[in-house]
């Protein structure tokens, strides 16, 4: 067969990409030259089977897989599947861990012993940061001059109750006043509550802050 | 995109679960044709076709409505499966050769393995030879021609599918085309 250089456009041609012109004329050319018009009828051939192979169908079992992987109800389910089991292997593992501690002994008494350190430990940090708090509180008192404006405000009231203080008949009074006070409230005592307290007390070996 | 795509598109980002049914069942042909003609494995493409749809979910937030839909599937279809090749230690693109000076490219024969048996006895005789020659086609001009011919995509939307300069897509139609050509005619001479 001859080669035509018109031949290399009519893929271009079948494609639709060539203008109406350009078209018209390429196939008037075709009519005429046999190198054209045989390539022409094999692309048109070629193009023809090419469009008539079918999608290739995977089948529904595809179609569900895929929808199982991207609903957003089903990856809901699976989040809550999930969560679900975690939820539910970590409570059965604490369940069976505080069982065993509970159920040995000698886990009761390291867990006692670890309530207690721990009460302790907590009780001493509490302590240290209230001290911590009242420390740096009078520090800035002091550094405002509020203790010493304090301290002035209340000393003619301090003076006089030295002065008061100094008297004899006062000092008896005040004793007096205060034995018969404390006489008076150790009568008011609550003896039956009292009483209980001890006993449940003694009934308990260690309360902690932990509830332990 | 068809108008019927972009309203599919938008009751899938509100959510409506009707709508992802619509969409791949519409869209999962196309798809797994495409995966099974590069990958020319039943199993791999069907993985491939799920992983798009994943991915097509998981990003379609992030879609833009103006570019095209079907371009947007294939580009990720198409990637999946030269991942895919990649990590069977296919590589597509060494099976081209480019010729320095004038910049062309020269195919490179490979020895193919075809379809199983299995995998084409239930098509027509007609069928079953088009599509052996399409698969007889190295890998980077069989899906240029399985975009073109099956999926009707144009140059441009297989050139954005690709990542191709518009030139080396409308070559490798061409190539492969001729090629496809010269193969009938040798079987029928």
């Amino acid at each position: 067969m001859n080669h035509c250089p018109e031949s290399a456009r009519i893929q271009y041609l079948l494609d639709g990409e060539l203008a109406p012109a350009e078209e018209a004329a390429l196939r008037r050319h075709a009519h005429t030259c046999e190198t054209c018009v045989t390539e022409l009828a094999q692309y048109e051939r070629l193009f023809s089977m090419l469009g008539a192979v079918p999608l290739l169908d995977p089948g529904p079992a595809l179609t569900e897989r895929i929808l199982r992987k991207v609903l957003p109800s089903e990856v809901r389910r699976r989040w809550v599947r999930a969560l679900g089991w975690g939820y539910g292997l970590a409570t059965v593992g604490s369940v069976a861990g505080v069982s065993i501690l509970l159920l040995n002994s000698s886990s009761r008494a390291m867990l006692a012993t670890l309530a207690a350190t721990a009460s302790h430990r907590v009780a001493q940090a509490a302590v240290f940061v209230l001290d911590t708090l009242a420390f740096a509180t009078v520090q800035l008192a002091s550094g405002w001059g509020i203790v010493d404006s304090l301290v002035a405000r209340f000393s003619p009231l301090a003076r006089a109750i030295g002065a008061l203080m100094t008297r004899p008949g006062v000092d008896l009074v005040l004793l007096t006043a205060t034995l018969a006070s404390g006489a008076l409230l150790w009568w008011l005592r609550p003896r039956e509550l009292r009483a209980r307290r001890v006993r449940s007390r003694r009934e308990i070996g260690h309360v902690g802050l932990l509830g332990f | 995109m068809e108008q019927d795509d972009a309203e599919i598109v938008r009751r899938c980002r509100a959510g409506d679960e009707r709508a992802y049914r619509e969409l791949v069942e519409r869209f999962q042909k196309p798809v797994y044709t495409v995966a099974f003609r590069m990958l020319r494995s039943a199993e791999d493409a069907e993985d491939v076709t799920q992983e798009t749809f994943v991915r097509v979910f998981r990003a379609l937030d992030r879609y833009d409505p103006a570019r095209s839909f079907e371009a947007w599937l294939f580009t990720i279809t198409t990637r999946l499966c030269i991942d895919l090749l990649r990590r069977r230690k296919v590589r597509p693109v060494a099976l081209v050769r480019r010729d320095v000076e004038s910049d062309e490219e020269q195919n490179v024969d490979v020895e193919d393995p075809g379809l199983r048996p299995d995998e084409l006895a239930s098509h027509a005789e007609e069928e079953r030879k088009t599509r052996s020659l399409i698969d007889s086609l190295p890998p980077h001009y069989r899906v240029v021609v399985v975009l073109r011919h099956q999926q009707d995509l144009s140059y441009e939307e297989i050139a954005e599918v690709l990542h191709l300069p518009l030139g080396t897509v409308k070559a490798r139609i061409h190539r492969a085309r001729a090629l496809l050509k010269d193969r009938i005619g040798e079987e029928s001479s």
